[in-house]
């Protein structure tokens, strides 16, 4: 008896032993910093998620100017791929281990995530006055706000789609004029081919891109009307969306795309080949103009696989008209994304802090326009061209400089609003097309009876 | 060709059944086998003797009494197996019955709306057909190429553990690692069409992965590739285990290579077959890797399977409920098709014994 009272007792002190051990460990996996709660709104740390700035260079350049003035925040960034921030987000906003900030783009991951945001009507309110939607630019704020009247994230710059970026170093080696008609670009394509170069390049695997580019031609038919077919104003089967569509499908068949584009996904292959300069055009928003800094670009030609970087010139042209009688060039877009402090946040005022200072400060706007991966939300804030260090500043300043001027004029949506399952059959429609499996006609009848009938 | 039985390794599975069966548990090595299983598992024993021969499992069943102390111990596992794999499934068939985003507080209930809408649904019905194909065609190839190579290497090879380890590296290799690799393979510039255009087959080069047509058949030699080694290593161990006599007394009848494989050493390596028929058809059911990482599912969906459905749907698109509810019927074809398969299994052995 006594024998088994030791036995048990050993039995018992070793599961406390191992119990306190797992505890011990459990505890130690985490940021004693980050577990520890401040209510000031000039100190703590701060994580802040999302699936842009695209390049940690970018969001470097952010918070290390930030800190210059609130040297006591600090601020992480993780970067969290498009593709996983809806199954990476879900979990994480719902437990207590997620973000203080967090990105929303109007949209899919508003509708999801905007939940989970508090609400910074005050604090934009404190920082521009009450008049602070008058100061921002046309389309950047209404997104983000919700059926309360709720501002669920602050918008830190805008993006268009529409462009397409050309190598001008590639076109000029080939004494080559950038297309303004798909006839010039298929001739285009072909004389690329025939020097044994590549012409467009596009991963038609991503729905997404492949949207923006049917989009872009319908523009060139008549403007505005593809807008207004996605919110549903207007029916799919329309004869100028047939002849999108058509557009479309010459693509593929007249050699304008890459062989293979339907296996190829836009980020990163596409782009990688593209940089690599493998291709000489490529269909990319406003946002590539990023692209065109020496900053931004080396690196990402080194991350395409170059071993020994060069940085080329790229240049905007107007998406090239579909017909003999179109109309080139179309932007099309809103608030690219707007930051949201969790209502989870550990230090929410110091993460207000950074999101307020980057969306309103004249100095952060002044940093999202530099950097070109955005048109910044405050309107009074225009590009410094010295400070954004374009590769070769004679020959893009202007066409960047008047691109980005347009798309402040535009108030064309690209559809991100919608419910995703408009952009999945879209896709669906787009690459049975490519595959000649469906004829335009027969496509645009489908999505009619898919999504509206 | 092969001298099957060359080697003498012990294969429990193989080992019990033939030792159980057509040697009535008198072999040194259906000994053997029962008694690395007894001790474990509890009936190995009685499966390598009694029950193959007929004799009746109650007999054989020997009776084990956890005691009191045992069950502080297998508390964590029973906890582990309800609290991870039984609450998910019952919450999975409940989330099956809404309408659901994921995050929102407020699901709608619809009943059975969700398998309503999917049994109309085309894609789903797309991704269970090629989810049928995907079997066929892997586990016929598979089969027949372990068989083979295993076969080949029981005969004396001259490097033959080389070979050996060239057919199971891809069992090894991760497939989110050799992903990007067989894009830039069978993309349209890929090495795949650059070797034919160097063999003068230019004529045959093809955008292969971006095809709908060639797609799937692709992603199908991949699976292949990478779970040839597998078949080949289970038969290798299989046909490890006939009886050299058995062998030899074929040969002096006059039975050639061939004829001693079909004849003796198929038969003999039936469990395996059964298992890696079995095998196949839930990998087949529940691929996702190969296809999501390689295709997304595409071009044009003619690489989606029920699992990037279920992705697709419950990630994607968001629609948690509906991607619910193709997991619900994924699991009860899973397990529908693995008691079927089992029982017809079963059946045909007893016919056999």
């Amino acid at each position: 008896m006594p024998q088994n009272t030791s036995k048990a007792a050993r039995r018992a002190a070793a599961i406390l032993v191992t119990a306190g051990l797992l505890v011990a460990g459990a505890s130690a996996c985490g940021d004693p910093d980050k577990d520890t709660p401040t209510d000031s709104a000039t100190q703590g740390q701060v994580t802040w998620w999302g699936w842009t700035p695209a390049e940690q260079v970018i969001a470097d350049t952010y918070i290390n100017a930030f800190n210059e003035e609130y040297p006591d925040i600090e601020v992480t960034f993780k970067q969290v791929g498009l593709a996983d921030y809806q199954s990476v987000m879900r979990p994480a906003l719902a437990s207590d281990q997620g973000p203080d900030l967090f990105g929303i783009a109007p949209g899919v991951t508003y509708g999801l995530f905007a939940q989970f945001g508090s609400d910074m009507t005050a604090a934009i309110e404190e920082a521009l006055g009450s008049d602070w939607k008058s100061k921002l630019l046309l389309t950047a704020a209404d997104p983000l706000i919700d059926e309360n009247g709720e501002l669920k994230a602050v918008p830190v710059g805008l993006n268009y789609a529409g462009p397409v970026w050309i190598n001008q170093e590639m076109f000029d080696r080939y004494g080559l004029e950038p297309p303004t008609t798909f006839d010039e670009w298929v001739d285009v394509c072909a004389e690329f081919k025939a020097q044994g170069a590549g012409c467009f390049v596009h991963g038609a695997q991503d729905a997404a891109f492949n949207r923006d580019i049917i989009q872009a031609i319908a523009d060139t038919i008549k403007p505005g009307l593809f807008a207004d077919v996605l919110a549903g104003e207007e029916d799919w089967t329309q004869p100028e969306i047939i002849q999108a569509f058509a557009a479309w499908e010459r693509m593929f068949s007249d050699g304008i795309m890459e062989d293979g584009a339907q296996g190829v996904t836009h980020y990163p292959d596409a782009n990688n080949m593209f940089l690599s300069q493998q291709y000489a055009m490529i269909q990319m928003g406003q946002w590539y103009a990023q692209y065109a800094t020496k900053a931004v670009m080396v690196p990402a030609i080194e991350g395409a696989g170059v071993s020994n970087p060069e940085p080329f010139t790229v240049v905007p042209i107007a998406f090239p008209a579909a017909y003999e009688d179109g109309t080139p060039g179309a932007w099309f877009g809103a608030a690219d994304y707007g930051l949201a402090v969790s209502k989870k946040a550990r230090n929410p005022k110091a993460a207000t802090t950074f999101a307020i200072w980057l969306t309103t400060s004249a100095k952060g706007q002044q940093l999202v326009a530099d950097q070109l991966n955005n048109i910044p939300a405050l309107a009074s804030v225009s590009t410094d061209w010295q400070a954004a260090g374009l590769v070769n500043p004679d020959v893009q300043r202007e066409p960047i400089e008047e691109l980005i001027g347009e798309c402040k004029q535009s108030t064309e949506g690209r559809g991100m609003e919608h419910d995703p399952a408009v952009i999945d059959s879209l896709g669906q429609a787009a690459s049975a097309v490519a595959a000649g499996e469906q004829s335009p006609a027969d496509a645009v009848e489908w999505l009619q009876e898919t999504l509206q009938g | 060709m092969a001298r099957i039985g060359a080697a003498a390794t012990t294969d429990r599975h193989t080992g019990g059944g033939l030792g159980g069966g057509s040697r009535g548990g008198g072999g040194s090595r259906g000994g053997g086998a029962s008694r690395a299983g007894g001790g474990s598992r509890g009936g190995g024993g009685s499966r390598g003797g009694a029950s193959r021969a007929g004799g009746g499992r109650a007999g054989g069943r020997r009776s084990y009494r956890v005691q009191r102390p045992g069950y502080a111990w297998l508390a964590p596992a029973v906890l582990v197996s309800i609290g991870l794999l039984y609450f998910c499934l019952i919450d999975t068939a409940r989330t099956s019955t809404l309408d659901w985003d994921g995050v929102s507080p407020e699901p709608t209930a619809v009943g059975a709306g969700n398998y309503v809408e999917l049994f109309q649904d085309q894609i789903f019905w797309r991704a269970l057909a090629h989810c049928g194909l995907y079997f066929v065609v892997t586990f016929s190839v598979q089969t027949t190429l372990g068989i083979a190579f295993a076969a080949m290497l029981h005969s004396r090879v001259r490097l033959a553990a080389l070979y050996k380890v060239i057919i199971f590296i891809p069992v090894v290799l991760a497939p989110a690692i050799m992903a990007p690799v067989f894009r830039q393979i069978f993309g349209a510039h890929g090495q795949l069409n650059w070797v034919l255009e160097h063999l003068g087959l230019g004529a045959l080069t093809h955008p292969w992965i971006a095809d709908s047509n060639t797609s799937l058949l692709v992603i199908m030699a991949l699976q292949v590739w990478e779970f040839t080694g597998l078949t080949f290593i289970l038969y290798y161990g299989a046909f490890s285990q006939v009886d050299p006599e058995t062998l030899e007394a074929a040969r002096l009848d006059g039975a050639g290579n061939f004829r001693s494989l079909l004849h003796i050493a198929l038969p003999s390596a039936r469990g395996t077959t059964i298992a890696l028929f079995m095998l196949s058809i839930i990998g087949a059911l529940k691929t996702f890797d190969l296809p999501f990482l390689v295709t997304a599912g595409g071009p044009n969906y003619s690489t989606e399977v029920m699992s990037t459905f279920i992705y697709r749907q419950s990630i994607t698109l968001a629609k948690v409920g509906y991607g619910a509810a193709a997991s619900i019927v994924l699991l009860v074809l899973a397990v529908g098709l693995s008691i079927l398969f089992s029982r017809l299994a079963r059946r045909t052995e007893a016919s056999h014994v």
